[in-house]
């Protein structure tokens, strides 16, 4: 997912150096890059849009926190993120309540969700695309990430990855082929 | 439409500006606010900690503020009474559990605070170790809550600007391994204040600075590429319905000489995809001295009817259950159940450990 953004500086730096820089701008990234992944899984895991929310951001926050901690040698950094949000779930279920320390602790805003919010965090948490992309080889994560999420015409795919227009087809058609059998085998 | 996301991002980013503010301003990390009048610490009554030497030694008298227990309820204070949602009258309850993560050794903490706002913090505390007396100092709350960790003979943890926190013991604490737990009397905002490890006799104990630890040699990976190969193995039976979905193994696993009493090294851990849920496994060894029979895992019970296999309930992932095979323990991290882990952990088994001779 990391090369899926080749059009700023910023995408191109891998998570360990999005994190380890301290910066706005690379947190930002680090964030958007991963928000919608963390979403689906949270959202896979607890039952309602405000509950996946609030457990997206305490995770983010606890991630911004320890962010210092995190090793790119010890794997990807969704693995990472899915790792605190496993906890703060597991957290949550028996308690009742999500916690929200990280997020008092760094000072941030509670923030509110009005129903056009609520809908949107809905449709994030119900996609299971961005996780089952996880389970594809690094070139035809891409490919088809390209061609279904941004909507990117084959020509285009094709140029940029450096491949023929035939090949970026195959690996868009292999990929799905991959993400219809990844999600019927989680099912 | 109001994008909850987008403005998550916001908060976050502005969060980001006020850590790199407060690096760029050290004296701000630390904001003590004086009190209007005396906070109310966990431990109200200044002790008096009589400590017998050695037969040649004379006794020696440490004083200090005793530390909260283990398990206690968090007074009212002054300066928390104008929080925003303060943990004053919180029952807490600190917990000890093995870090589970490859390359690791030492302790994960679990506080939980109980009460109409429930909350709870879990870090990574890491363990005693010659040169390191003190580990996984951490404050809660602006400082409603701190506590540290220490080896054997730390008697008391001096607090800079602050008071001194006699240590205490606990039946959780594992290996004689104690801690210090205590409210600050002032508000902080920023990293944990500087502590001093004092032994009996109220002597410092040195502290060696590192900036990084040695890090072990390791492989991680991550469906769909095979788990890596290391020093460690776990295996699923092939009908069990594990599906390995990432982890990390040691590829080269040595002896930590410097480990006071007994600690854990986790060799592999794997996250599994199990009946619809993750689920984590990991191998431990004995951290001193690999291959040899680790220690028994703290706070375990037997499980009835399931001999060999252990377990407990109360870790921040959910429960965690293990079983002894050969010089290593198999643990099994997760939310559904103990019989799920059961099922799980006797579907696992553990390959050949490759030791450095």
């Amino acid at each position: 997912v990391e090369r899926l953004h080749r059009a700023s500086p910023t995408a191109q730096k891998t998570d360990a150096e999005l994190l380890a820089s301290g910066e706005r701008k690379d947190f930002e990234a680090f964030y958007q890059r991963h928000v919608q992944a963390l979403t689906a899984y949270v959202g896979s895991r607890v039952s309602t849009p405000d509950l996946t929310f609030d457990l997206v951001a305490e995770t983010f926050a606890r991630a911004l926190e320890n962010r210092t901690r995190y090793d790119g040698e010890r794997g990807p950094g969704i693995a990472w993120l899915l790792g605190i949000a496993r906890h703060l779930i597991a957290d949550a279920a028996r308690r009742g309540v999500v916690d929200t320390e990280s997020r008092r602790r760094l000072g941030m805003a509670r923030i509110e969700i009005d129903d056009e919010g609520l809908a949107r965090v809905e449709e994030w948490r119900t996609q299971d695309l961005r996780i089952a992309l996880l389970s594809l080889p690094v070139a035809e994560r891409e490919a088809v990430t390209r061609h279904v999420m941004a909507e990117e015409p084959y020509p285009l795919i094709a140029a940029s990855i450096g491949c023929s227009e035939e090949v970026a087809r195959k690996r868009v058609s292999r990929g799905l082929a991959r993400l219809r059998a990844f999600l019927q085998d989680q099912r | 439409m109001s994008d909850p996301f987008k403005n998550l991002q916001r908060e976050l980013g502005r969060a980001v500006d006020r850590q790199a503010a407060h690096a760029e301003s050290p004296r701000r990390w630390r904001r003590w606010r004086r009190l209007r009048r005396p906070s109310r610490p966990l431990a109200v009554v200044l002790a008096i900690c009589v400590v017998s030497g050695s037969a040649a030694a004379a006794a020696v008298v440490l004083t200090g503020q005793p530390s909260a227990p283990l398990s206690g309820t968090i007074p009212e204070g002054a300066w928390a009474a104008n929080a925003l949602a303060s943990l004053a009258g919180k029952r807490y309850d600190l917990q000890l559990y093995p870090d589970l993560n490859a390359g690791d050794i030492g302790w994960v903490v679990s506080v939980r605070f109980h009460g109409t706002r429930q909350l709870s913090d879990t870090s990574g505390g890491g363990f005693p170790a010659k040169g390191t007396p003190l580990v996984g100092e951490t404050v809660i709350d602006q400082g409603e809550f701190v506590y540290v960790l220490t080896a054997p003979d730390v008697a008391a943890v001096r607090v800079a600007h602050g008071p001194t926190i006699l240590t205490t013991t606990a039946a959780r604490l594992p290996f004689g391994i104690r801690a210090a737990i205590w409210r600050s009397e002032s508000e902080i905002t920023g990293p944990a204040p500087k502590l001093t490890a004092l032994n009996a006799s109220g002597h410092v104990i040195p502290t060696v600075l590192a900036s990084d630890q040695p890090k072990e040699a390791g492989a991680g990976w991550q469906r769909p590429r095979s788990p890596a190969n290391g020093s460690c193995s776990l295996i699923a039976a092939p009908v069990s319905g594990l599906n390995s979905q990432w982890g990390r193994v040691m590829t080269a696993i040595h002896p930590d000489p410097s480990v006071i009493g007994r600690a854990f090294l986790s060799c592999i851990n794997t996250e599994y995809s199990f009946q619809g849920s993750a689920l984590a496994a990991a191998v431990l060894l004995d951290a001193a001295h690999p291959g040899a029979p680790p220690a028994m895992l703290p706070d375990m019970a037997p499980v009835p009817g399931r001999p060999g296999i252990f377990n407990r309930e109360d870790v921040a992932g959910g429960g965690l259950t293990a079983r002894r095979i050969g010089n290593a323990w198999l643990v099994v991290e997760g939310t559904n159940g103990l019989r799920q882990r059961v099922t799980a952990i006797l579907a696992l088994s553990i390959g050949p450990i490759k030791l450095v001779p």
